[in-house]
């Protein structure tokens, strides 16, 4: 049975890109808008998010958080894939939770070697 | 320069200047804000598209891939060896059908054959022999006179059977012609057929191992070159890959936009009249640092705007090269396809029809072949029948020896009732029971070799029937044809995988062309930021003018960091960086390198270096290197 996977970000090219790259290498995609979207759509087996930091309504550190406090979901890895580079926002997200982060842009293969490496 | 347009700080007409920059940024702004989103369907459509073309490549991947499996496969090196030891067989059936050994045989029956025609000499000696006792008995007999009468008698028969010895031999002799006309014959066509046999043999053997051999030649060079297929549309599915990547920059341009946006924005509350009005030194001095304020700000924005514009560019550029490459790289491997399928319609049908009709006429041949055995068993049956007849009078000269004996038996006994006298007549006796004997001696040799002749008749015409060879072989023949049949089949189907991967390619190529030139939109997208671009440099241009010289440059920095702050990107804080620093006489924008020092954009930097990561797995906690690259980090 093959892995789902959260992609969260409001920019429709980049959910379309991931979704892609994961799809290709053979995993199910959950897509969100921003982290309230993803929040609603969360449930079931989900094996891990990867989400934008700047969005709408919500943002990443934000849904970071929230999905931290649910239980189902307390230890299920989250990358933020986002173009901040900023060391202050990288230590946001790693305090609120995060597992990795990685930088746009990026390669796809960088992509599921990060996935690959977190989705056990 | 006209009389309406400001020659400096326009103290009086600031006002009118700053709601002229306030409608002017805010109507920008706007329409600014437009410029990418407009674009997104676009570029979610050329996402869609090089999807496409990557679900393509994968598919000429895997076409190449199953293409490599079938020509470096298993079963054909299987189907190839067989074919090789079937051709080994059919060799070792030809050679048992080899008349060789018949041959032979029927040398042997040459040399027995001449030796029954010696024979003759040493009949008529007996003969002979027994013609002159039979003289010498009539002479003794007549000097005995009335004693000898009944020698008179054995006289004459002693000549009535020589004389029948004489007519049972000239009988064998004529059979023996024969026999030696039939053997003669049979030894010509066998030792033809032999000749014929091992040239057709190994023309059929050596043509069918030649052919095997280039079919092997024929099948690896197809390997090899299903394997640089295969490893060709595996690099083109990679490169579609890394395309797939540049789509990121429409969002990378989106934020930088609207980063854009947002300063204009807030330059713009700045400039609503309530903060602005006021006379006086104080109220000049803010207004000046307003201006120098808006002309600092919309510098950089043009900065901004600038190098947006150009990555943009020179990633769609990039993106498009790319496509290029890929439909030049399909374009080739589309050439080598079509050179490959014609090589493969002319050569491998070719080597197995060559082979099939190699064996062919192997089988044809054994066929011939069985019906000229049947005639040498026909012969074979003849030198039996006349063998057999030859025996017959090697009997009756046995008997005729058996009737010598006896007459000399009698004369024996009759030479020693006439005593003294008859004592010649006794030894003439003795003289005739050994030429009995050696009569019989001949005789027996005589038989011995005509059985022996006989002996090889029989089994020379046992041997003749090569039905079963014929038979074994077009079992063979079976065999070897499905095989061929096999390798046909493959054939097949290599040449459709190949027309398949080469259709693939073209419908490819002809979709990268078709999507190359559809691809224009970042051409307008530039414009337009270009346009923006240039609006804003015409506001920061009046700006400076209402700016003042006593404008303290040191504040520049203080204010300009909190804009600083705003940037999420690294590169749009290293525009800002060099914009300022361009400012206070340093680097220009243009002048910084944000992906690299290629002239074209880097998108990802070409570092190899790894980057260092918090592994959970480490036991110390240390920082591991991983190769994810230089963007990525695992906490």
């Amino acid at each position: 049975m093959s892995k789902r996977i959260m992609t969260v970000d409001d920019s429709s090219s980049v959910r379309q890109m991931v979704g892609f790259t994961l799809k290709d290498a053979g995993y199910e995609v959950l897509e969100a808008v921003d982290g309230k979207d993803a929040l609603t759509k969360l449930s079931g087996t989900v094996d891990m998010i990867i989400t934008d930091l700047n969005m709408p309504n919500m943002d990443g550190i934000e849904l970071i958080r929230q999905v931290r406090s649910l239980p189902d979901y307390k230890f299920i890895p989250i990358v933020m894939l986002t173009t901040e580079s900023q060391a202050d926002k990288k230590q946001a997200g790693k305090d609120a939770g995060a597992t990795g982060w990685i930088v746009k842009p990026f390669k796809p293969e960088q992509l599921l070697a990060v996935v690959k490496k977190v989705v056990r | 320069m006209s009389d309406t347009e400001p020659r400096g700080f326009e103290p009086e007409r600031f006002m009118e200047h700053a709601r002229d920059w306030a409608v002017r940024l805010e109507s920008l702004s706007q329409n600014l804000a437009r410029v990418i989103p407009g674009r997104e369907d676009e570029f979610l459509a050329l996402g869609s598209t090089i999807q496409a073309f990557s679900t393509k490549t994968r598919e000429m991947s895997k076409e190449a891939g199953a293409l490599t499996e079938l020509t470096a496969g298993e079963e054909v090196a299987q189907i190839v060896e067989r074919l090789g030891g079937e051709l080994d067989q059919i060799n070792q059936t030809c050679g048992l059908s080899c008349r060789e050994a018949d041959v032979g045989r029927l040398e042997k029956i040459v040399v027995l054959v001449s030796s029954l025609e010696q024979r003759t000499g040493s009949f008529r000696k007996i003969v002979r022999s027994l013609q002159m006792l039979g003289v010498t008995t009539r002479i003794e007999s007549a000097r005995l006179g009335d004693k000898g009468k009944g020698f008179m008698n054995l006289a004459g028969q002693v000549d009535s059977l020589g004389q029948n010895i004489i007519e049972q031999w000239k009988k064998i002799e004529a059979e023996t012609t024969v026999l030696c006309e039939q053997v003669t014959n049979a030894l010509a066509r066998t030792r033809s057929l032999v000749q014929e046999q091992q040239a057709v043999t190994e023309q059929a053997v050596s043509s069918g191992r030649a052919n095997l051999a280039t079919l092997i030649r024929l099948s690896e060079h197809s390997a090899e070159t299903s394997r640089t297929v295969a490893q060709r549309t595996k690099d083109v599915s990679k490169h579609v890959g890394s395309i797939v990547a540049s789509l990121q920059f429409h969002d990378i341009a989106r934020q930088q936009v609207e980063h854009v946006c947002e300063a204009v924005e807030d330059m713009t509350q700045m400039l609503v009249p309530d903060t602005l009005a006021g006379g006086g030194e104080q109220a000049f001095v803010r207004m000046q640092e307003t201006a120098c304020w808006v002309a600092d700000v919309c510098s950089l924005q043009v900065s901004q705007l600038r190098y947006c514009g150009n990555a943009f560019e020179q990633a769609i550029t990039t993106l498009i090269n790319d496509l290029s490459s890929i439909a030049d790289t399909v374009d080739g491997l589309n050439r080598d396809l079509r050179q490959v399928l014609s090589a493969e319609e002319d050569s491998s049908g070719n080597i197995l029809d060559q082979i099939q009709m190699s064996v062919h006429q192997l089988i044809d041949f054994m066929r011939g072949f069985s019906a000229k055995g049947e005639q040498l068993a026909t012969i074979m049956v003849t030198v039996g029948e006349t063998v057999a007849q030859m025996a017959t009078f090697v009997s009756n000269i046995e008997d005729v020896g058996a009737e010598i004996e006896l007459i000399a038996l009698n004369a024996s006994v009759q030479a020693a009732h006439t005593g003294d006298e008859g004592l010649a007549l006794g030894v003439l006796a003795g003289a005739i029971q050994r030429l009995s004997v050696d009569a019989r001696t001949l005789t027996d040799i005589v038989a011995d070799e005509l059985r022996e002749i006989s002996g090889h008749a029989q089994e020379l015409q046992k041997l003749s029937d090569v039905s079963g060879d014929a038979r074994r072989m077009e079992q063979q023949v079976g065999r070897l044809e499905e095989m061929i049949a096999s390798l046909r089949n493959l054939d097949h189907q290599t040449v459709a995988l190949l027309a398949d991967v080469q259709h693939s390619g073209d419908a490819l190529c002809s979709d990268l062309r078709a999507q190359i030139a559809e691809i224009t939109f970042h051409h307008q997208i530039v414009q337009e930021l270009n346009t923006f671009g240039t609006a804003l440099a015409e506001v920061a241009d009046q700006a400076m003018l209402q700016s003042s010289a006593e404008c303290d440059p040191a504040r520049r920095p203080e204010r300009l960091k909190e804009l600083l702050s705003r940037y999420t990107m690294e590169a749009e804080r290293m525009v800002h960086l060099g914009t300022d620093s361009e400012q206070s006489g340093g680097t220009g924008a243009d002048d910084v390198e944000l992906f690299g020092s290629d002239d074209a954009v880097e998108l990802f930097g070409d570092d190899p270096e790894i980057e260092l990561f918090d592994d959970p797995e480490s036991p110390d906690g240390k920082q591991r290197k991983e190769d994810f690259g230089d963007n990525v980090e695992l906490f």
